[in-house]
């Protein structure tokens, strides 16, 4: 294998991909381009046949890297002679235009940049230097806030990290920075010390609480998916997608990688203002490091409170990604995400076969229950009815009962009131002839004492001196006397007094 | 005052009929004139007397009137 060629095919690779802006790999991966710099293939029919350069390829890149393998491809243009040019045509520049010049000029140029961090320090803005390990060449640095923020990775001297950016001379001290653009962990260890930090932190804010967790909708038809086009998961997820009637809205995002995150999030927001039921995050298996975008603070936000449920299938490893965990469901793969929308739709169809089985057996049952209990009722009834029945003579019986102890009652008072009245007649009545007998008696005494009668009878009242003379004692010879009968009065003398003889 | 109640009459008549069974000597104009009282009260109160058990006679008649038999059954 040449080294030379391979480090040639490297350098024009790496133009090539800032040209079409598309990652290394997109242009030639590594075997392909260590082939082609063994066996310096001349035809069409040799370089198809080296592994993963196919037709397409040959047509876009074959002449361009058989240019190479002759030694022919110039990767700078050479700048022009200065003898050949004439003063007049000369263009003469400010230091700050020529700046400005070499700075647009640097501008294309994207890199990947690995080292490790040293003087870092924030002014507002960050500011620092990456050194080689294996040389002490160091690269300084500059980040804007706003960048730094959506990479949410705790910075500090001796970190080994990757950073993606241009080349920019500063104008005021004429040294060249590298404008980073994003930071990416390098090393297993850095990465999980990273991952268990923003889980706790993300977890004591209550990122993860189940109570966040939204169920998936019943029948979701309009979904709204993000991931990587050229991943293979898609295909999975729409082979494995039934035939529900589904609107899927992709939105391509890589998935990997230092723009990752950014993309991500544009995405996220992007539909979030969209008429979907559900949104869907896939990615397929990868390790801690490649998911590291899933593990960003600012991408974990950003699905808090979401207007739809949020389902992701990203294949992991020991550590679930912080996305996931964040997210209303997580399954590990895209197969498994459509199995989860599938399901109610699928139990909906086979509740339909139920109920399209065993509905008329249903209403068969229902009109022989219906049957059943009018009959039950129907005998109930006539039972009821036989009770009434009865219950109505008896009542009967008991009413005339009632009543002729009542008339008897009657009765018996009419007989007691008519004796006591007759009584009270005759009491009162023997008490008016008492008082006539009274009367009567009253009379006789009266005509008994009456005086006129007894002169009548031919009795005289003797009077002396005007009082009646009841003793010969009360006489003296030749006393003049009174004598009272019953027509007029007598004078005379008591000429002689005789004493009766006792 | 002269007594219209029967029963005042009545006891009046008493008296007169004690006073003379009292009457040691009796007073012949006095007791006239006691007897003359007696007969008049005697002759009111059958008057009197005669009015009430007509009275009473009405009464019972109104009463007998009034008593219309009770049904034998209610049924």
């Amino acid at each position: 294998m040449s080294n030379d060629l391979a480090q040639r095919l490297r350098v024009w690779r790496q133009q090539k991909s800032l040209d079409e802006k598309v990652e290394l790999y997109m242009i030639m991966q590594n075997v392909t381009l260590e082939e082609i710099a063994e066996k310096k293939p001349k035809t069409k029919a040799e370089f198809i046949d080296i592994k993963g350069f196919g037709e397409k390829k040959y047509s876009k890149y074959g002449l361009e890297i058989l240019s190479l393998i002759n030694d022919e491809w110039e990767p700078i243009s050479l700048f022009t002679p200065y003898e050949s040019k004439d003063t007049s045509e000369r263009e003469i520049l400010t230091v700050s235009d020529f700046l400005d010049k070499v700075n647009a000029t640097l501008k294309p140029i994207q890199v990947f940049v690995q080292g490790e961090i040293t003087g870092f320090k924030i002014q507002k803005h960050l500011y620092f230097s990456l050194k080689d390990k294996r040389d002490e060449s160091v690269l300084q640095c500059f980040m804007w806030e706003k960048d730094f923020e959506m990479t949410q990775i705790e910075l500090q001297d001796g970190l080994e990290v990757i950073l993606y950016g241009y080349p920019e001379i500063y104008k005021l001290s004429g040294k060249m920075t590298l404008r980073v653009a994003s930071i990416e962990l390098v090393g297993e260890g850095a990465l999980k010390k990273a991952y268990d930090a923003l889980k706790k932190k993300l977890d004591a804010e209550g990122c993860f609480d189940i109570a966040r967790k939204k169920l998936l909708p019943a029948y979701p038809v309009r979904l709204g998916v993000i991931t990587s086009k050229q991943g293979a998961v898609i295909n999975d997820l729409y082979t494995n997608l039934g035939k529900f009637g589904y609107k899927i809205t992709l939105y391509d995002s890589r998935v990997e990688g230092a723009l990752a995150v950014r993309e991500l999030v544009k995405a996220i927001r992007y539909f979030r203002s969209k008429p979907i039921d559900l949104l869907i995050v896939i990615r397929g298996g990868g390790s801690l490091e490649s998911l590291q975008a899933f593990n960003n603070e600012t991408l974990v936000k950003s699905i808090l409170d979401y207007p739809v449920p949020v389902i992701c299938g990203i294949g992991h490893d020991k550590d679930v990604p912080l996305f996931c965990l964040a997210a209303d469901m997580s399954v590990s793969t895209p197969t498994a995400v459509a199995r989860e929308i599938n399901r109610t739709w699928e139990i909906a169809i086979q509740r339909l076969d139920f109920y399209q089985t065993h509905l008329m057996s249903q209403f068969t049952n229902s009109i022989h229950r219906t049957r059943e209990i009018s009959e039950k009722t129907v005998n109930w009834s006539m039972i009821y009815h036989q009770k009434l029945k009865h219950t109505d003579s008896s009542l009967q019986k008991l009413i005339s009962h009632f009543l002729s102890i009542i008339s008897t009652t009657i009765r018996h008072c009419e007989k007691d009131l008519k004796i006591s009245s007759d009584l009270l007649w005759k009491h009162f009545k023997s008490s008016l002839e008492t008082i006539g007998n009274k009367l009567t008696q009253f009379e006789k005494e009266l005509q008994n004492n009456n005086p006129e009668r007894q002169l009548k009878l031919g009795y005289s009242l003797l009077f002396s001196k005007n009082r009646i003379v009841k003793s010969v004692n009360q006489l003296q010879p030749n006393d003049p006397i009174q004598i009272q009968l019953s027509d007029g009065n007598v004078h005379a003398k008591a000429e002689e007094i005789i004493k009766k003889e006792t | 005052m002269e007594p219209t109640n029967l029963t005042e009459i009545l006891k009046e008549l008493e008296k007169i009929n004690s006073w003379f069974d009292q009457q040691q000597e009796i007073d012949v104009e006095q007791g006239l004139e006691k007897i003359r009282e007696g007969i008049r009260l005697v002759k009111a109160s059958r008057i009197r007397l005669k009015e009430i058990e007509n009275e009473f006679e009405e009464i019972k008649k109104e009463l007998v009137e009034d008593n219309t038999p009770l049904p034998n059954d209610i049924n």
